[in-house]
């Protein structure tokens, strides 16, 4: 259960970080046209999907009187950077940040530096991914078809009601599986 | 083989709607990406304004320009524009503004708001948001490069590596079977059930590939014609080959 758990909370913490860019750049603009950290939070409340459920907590807590920098630890999240960009955000408000938010400019800038090592590595990967793919998508099904037609040369017969299950549904899964870890392993940047 | 020629022939019919409607999204998405691209110079033109130049004149400005040199950015400008002079408050113009699904563009909007609110802000800040957007359409299409190559390789075994392989094997063991029909003949019903579960499997494949890239591309609907496209194309090379073998 605690791992299912943990599996959710990494899930999400991605899903904020897909965004995160884009959000940061936002929040950027809004800095630099004079927008007040608490209108950034706003801003932030719609539009970005995991983060904005996050940012809307943080404004909800403001709006019910908690401090900027007490609402801001409302959100509990796995992303170093996300918590990183909530503190730039606290930094803002209370003029620790210079007013041409440097702060946010210079995060951005680590993430996108991030994002591309990550693109970097997934390039080596990839390539073990596909071969895994074709090897479960192609191969052991074509195996599994020959060993049907000559099961009775190696003493291993099956019947037409088994050569089905395992052709719909435990191969299809199989395969399901396997674009599962392709998507989770995938880099993303929404923008 | 009778099933797949029929199968050849309805396809086309059955893909008109969609390829039409896909056509039309195609194009679209084309108009937001010309107008992502543009948005960057378009904040540079802004910061070479002087600073006395108020909201209004900045749309009208952009507007005279799509006059001489059409884009779909300027375009939209010049839209606002014309909505602000018949009287729509300025704020709801910018909202109705077509930027399509783009998550940068829907922040440009945002932007447009402040400047409204604001003014427009100094030459520094419009170079700074520039090369913020910049540097974001760079990653973006940095990322599409490092998955286009697992989408198209996917495809490729979709349609075309993984049934060559299943009806290879399956017509080498179907021989083999009626060779060695001494000792190893199967059963005709595992025989039908194998033909079957193969041709079955390859339409389920080319349905989890074409819904893992749709996905990953964020394109809900190009789904259809991916499948459309490989899983007839997969049936196709399975039955070829295994007609040539």
């Amino acid at each position: 259960m605690q791992f299912l758990q943990q599996i959710k909370e990494q899930r999400k913490a991605r899903e904020v970080e897909q965004v995160l860019p884009l959000a940061i750049f936002s929040a950027y603009a809004d800095a630099l046209t004079g927008a007040q950290p608490r209108e950034i939070v706003q801003n932030l409340s719609s539009g970005f999907s995991s983060l904005s459920a996050e940012m809307e907590k943080v404004y909800r807590a403001i709006e019910r009187g908690f401090p900027f920098e007490l609402a801001v630890k409302k959100v509990d999240s796995k992303s170093v950077y996300f918590k990183d960009f909530l503190s730039e955000l606290s930094a803002l408000q209370e003029g620790l940040s210079h007013s041409n938010a440097s702060g946010l400019k210079k995060l951005a800038a680590e993430i996108l530096s991030h994002h591309r090592s990550e693109l970097k590595r997934h390039a080596s990967k990839s390539g073990l991914g596909g071969l895994l793919f074709v090897a479960f998508g192609a191969v052991m099904p074509a195996l599994f078809a020959s060993i049907s037609l000559l099961g009775s040369v190696i003493g291993f017969s099956l019947t037409a009601v088994e050569v089905f299950i395992v052709f719909l549904l435990v191969f299809p899964l199989v395969n399901a599986l396997v674009l599962v870890y392709l998507d989770y392993t995938a880099p993303k940047v929404i923008v | 083989m009778g099933y797949i020629i029929y199968l050849f022939a309805l396809a086309p019919i059955v893909a008109l709607p969609f390829v039409f409607s896909l056509w039309k999204e195609f194009q679209e998405e084309k108009r937001v990406k010309q107008m992502e691209k543009l948005l960057p110079n378009v904040l540079e033109k802004i910061s070479f304004l002087p600073a006395t130049v108020s909201f209004k004149d900045m749309l009208e400005i952009f507007s005279k320009a799509q006059r001489q040199e059409p884009d779909p950015l300027s375009r939209e400008f010049a839209i606002c524009s014309s909505k602000i002079k018949r009287g729509m408050p300025p704020q709801l113009a910018i909202e109705e503004m077509r930027f399509g699904n783009s998550l940068i563009l829907s922040q440009a909007k945002k932007m447009l708001v402040q400047f409204y609110k604001n003014g427009l802000p100094t030459a520094t800040v419009l170079r700074e948001m520039a090369d913020q957007i910049i540097a974001l359409q760079e990653i973006a299409r940095e990322t599409e490069a490092s998955t286009s190559m697992q989408k198209y390789s996917l495809l490729l075994s979709a349609a075309i590596l993984v049934p060559l392989i299943l009806a290879l094997l399956y017509t080498i063991s179907l021989q083999a079977s009626s060779l060695l029909l001494f000792i190893a003949k199967s059963s005709s019903d595992v025989q039908s059930a194998v033909f079957i579960s193969v041709n079955i499997y390859l339409v389920v494949f080319s349905l989890l590939v074409s819904l893992f890239i749709a996905r990953q591309s964020g394109k809900a609907k190009s789904f259809i014609t991916y499948f459309l496209s490989t899983a007839p194309l997969s049936l196709l090379v399975f039955h070829l080959t295994a007609l040539l073998v």
